[in-house]
């Protein structure tokens, strides 16, 4: 599978949305248009900031239907490694970035009788592609988004303007707290919801949507990690005979890259698959939403976008 | 630019079988053995553009038999409009499969072909079939059927659209009128393991679970592909189970006097598209029929096509449904094999 970026493009507007997400627009410098693209995809940002160069994965948040932009909405992350940061300070109209084809690992659930979204904060963003394909196909939708308050709510009122009676806001500083159990009773037969925000929003919502008997199969949610920093260490690539050191701040795919090593990635989060490399020798801590129980326990195979050594050295069949 | 001689008077894949390959078309036809020895794999490769006059040149192949197969497909549909079927959360999926081929024929045919688009006011010409039709993209009713259905009575091949969900591919729209025996109507809203169920020993294999995760990872402009094959007597494409009394007889009539001309090897080239809109996938499956005569002209294909039948698992035999006339094609071809 190719690595390469596809495209080249232009930032043709940058908006500050809320005090922590700014909102991109930008055009291919071929002046061609993009492909489209289906609701809940995202896409690899390449930024290059000199010293380090960053690959991070965003929602596409514009329209389906004009190809001749696409758009993506990026929250602050300042505890993070930089790349939002980058994206914040750095990125202007008229920079140049490098983007991947999308790609899509939060699909609609197209047979589905009714869509129920719910969304915390910046996870949001791929519920708006998802609205205009719904609007489009007049699917039955419903929309649960919470926010700290008025300011931190990203196309908050867009939405609300647009869409009044499938839009429920519910603004955290004003004391309205979305309730899962009362969003989750009562819905219809061939339901499907779909979750995206804080780690945390999540996980209550997946643990309601459980103890209220709601299928697996009717539960989707966006599970997509940065990479976290961890412990330096060593990696040993076996079949090519070299050694390359991974810093506390940059993944293992990172390191790789850094030293020209190609390896298939698409999400950079642990979740599409693409980037699984064959382990030789060295204990692994799996961060990973895509490997099974038993590959980790085997500890034959890591997910390098994320997951890192747990000691000082790893061997890769590389 | 592709020039392309379309056969005239168009040939039939029924009654008198008057189809018949000329020399360019047995030069590149898709001979699908690696091996003396045949078992499933999970052959798959990039769906990269190949030389100049093979049939990976374009993307989709449109070949000196097109007029000839849209006819055969017409007929097909005329007496069975059931081999065209969609289920109703497919609208996305079919407008990518109307939006691909349209744009892969107008850019690799142009003499053939055209597109024309203001914002979602387009029109297509497709000047074999003398068509120019206009219509808006996304609004079904501006079109004479489904869009599916419309653009692939347009396309060589069978075209199945699948839907993809739960970590599984689900066949929810196809047009098939040259099935190597196998049942759309039956298969409609299928996943990908329930829909391969009869094919012996790949289950054990493994190959099906493999093909599965690797499908599902398919990225957009990233189109692959694999070969599969099978014998049918006759230069009939529509060997679908709903018209098995017409042609399932046949096997019976092969004598050692007539298997160079009535036995034909059909390959089918598979290819696999990501569906951008819909997040769905394209199969797409492109028969290409030759005989046992034809293919024999070439010694290397006779050699190793003897070889493949002789050492051939009698499970994937009788699948392929080739067991009643095996050992006289057998004896035939073993002429070409004299190491």
């Amino acid at each position: 599978m190719s690595t390469n970026f596809s495209h080249t493009a232009r930032i043709i507007r940058a908006d500050q949305v809320t005090p922590l997400i700014k909102h991109f627009s930008f055009e291919r410098v071929d002046g061609k248009p993009f492909s489209p693209f289906s609701a809940g995809s995202h896409v690899i940002i390449g930024m290059d900031d000199g010293t380090e160069s960053h690959k991070n994965p965003y929602s596409l948040v514009g329209s389906s239907n004009n190809f001749m932009e696409y758009e993506i909405a990026v929250r602050l992350d300042s505890t993070g490694r930089g790349g939002s940061l980058f994206m914040h300070n750095n990125v202007e109209v008229g920079s140049e970035i490098k983007i991947g084809n999308p790609y899509n690992l939060f699909p609609v659930y197209k047979p589905a009788k009714k869509h129920l979204m719910i969304a915390g904060g910046v996870g949001i963003t791929p519920f708006m592609t998802y609205i205009d394909e719904m609007d489009l196909t007049h699917s039955n939708f419903e929309l649960h988004y919470s926010v700290r308050d008025f300011e931190n709510g990203a196309f908050a009122k867009e939405l609300q303007d647009k869409y009044p009676n499938q839009v429920n806001l519910y603004i955290q500083a004003n004391g309205i707290m979305a309730n899962f159990n009362e969003i989750l009773d009562n819905q219809p037969l061939g339901t499907h919801v779909y979750v995206c925000g804080p780690h945390q929003m999540v996980a209550d919502a997946l643990r309601i949507a459980d103890e209220m008997g709601w299928p697996v199969s009717s539960v989707h949610s966006e599970e997509f990690k940065a990479p976290e920093p961890g412990n330096p260490f060593t990696v040993k690539l076996a079949r090519s005979n070299r050694e390359i050191n991974v810093r506390s701040r940059e993944s293992l795919l990172e390191a790789l890259e850094n030293a020209d090593i190609e390896i298939p990635y698409s999400c950079r989060g642990g979740a599409c698959g693409f980037c699984k490399t064959e382990v030789i020798d060295g204990e692994i801590t799996h961060r990973d939403y895509f490997l099974t129980d038993a590959e980790k326990a085997s500890g034959k195979c890591i997910m390098p976008c994320i997951s890192r050594a747990q000691g000082d050295h790893l061997t890769l069949d590389i | 630019m592709t020039n392309v001689a379309f056969k005239k008077p168009l040939e039939t894949y029924r009654e008198d079988f008057t189809y018949s390959n000329s020399e360019k078309a047995i030069k590149r036809f898709p001979f699908p053995y690696p091996e003396d020895q045949y078992m499933y794999s999970v052959n798959m490769e990039y769906h990269v553009r190949g030389e100049t006059g093979s049939i990976y040149e374009n993307i989709f192949d449109v070949d000196e038999h097109y007029l000839s197969e849209m006819e055969e497909r017409r007929i097909v549909l005329e007496k069975d409009p059931n081999r065209f079927v969609t289920l109703s959360h497919m609208d996305l999926h079919q407008w990518d499969v109307l939006e691909l081929l349209m744009e892969s024929f107008a850019q690799d045919y142009p003499k053939y072909f055209s597109l024309t688009k203001d914002g979602d006011n387009w029109v297509w010409e497709n000047h074999p079939l003398g068509i120019k039709q206009s219509f808006v993209f996304g609004d079904k009713s501006t079109l004479p059927c489904e869009p599916a259905e419309y653009i692939t009575r347009q396309a060589q091949g069978d075209f199945v659209l699948m839907d993809q969900r739960d970590n599984d591919l689900y066949a929810d729209t196809a047009m098939i009128t040259c099935a190597a025996d196998w049942s759309v109507p039956f298969d409609l809203g299928m996943s990908f393991m329930e829909w391969h169920g009869p094919v012996p020993l790949a289950h054990g294999m493994g190959v099906f679970e493999r093909a599965l995760k690797y499908l599902l990872m398919i990225r957009l402009g990233q189109p692959v592909r694999r070969l599969n094959w099978t014998l049918t007597i006759n230069s009939r494409m529509d060997t679908s189970p709903e018209v098995y009394h017409e042609w399932g007889h046949e096997r019976g009539s092969i004598t050692p006097d007539n298997v160079g001309e009535k036995i034909h090897l059909r390959v089918e080239v598979q290819t696999l598209f990501r569906l951008p809109r819909s997040n769905g996938m394209l199969f797409g499956i492109r028969t290409y029929l030759i005989s046992m005569e034809d293919l024999c002209k070439n010694p290397e294909w006779a050699q190793r096509m003897h070889r493949v039948v002789k050492n051939l698992h009698p499970e994937i035999m009788d699948y392929k449904g080739i067991t009643r006339y095996h050992k006289t094609l057998q004896g035939w071809l073993s002429q070409f094999d004299q190491q």
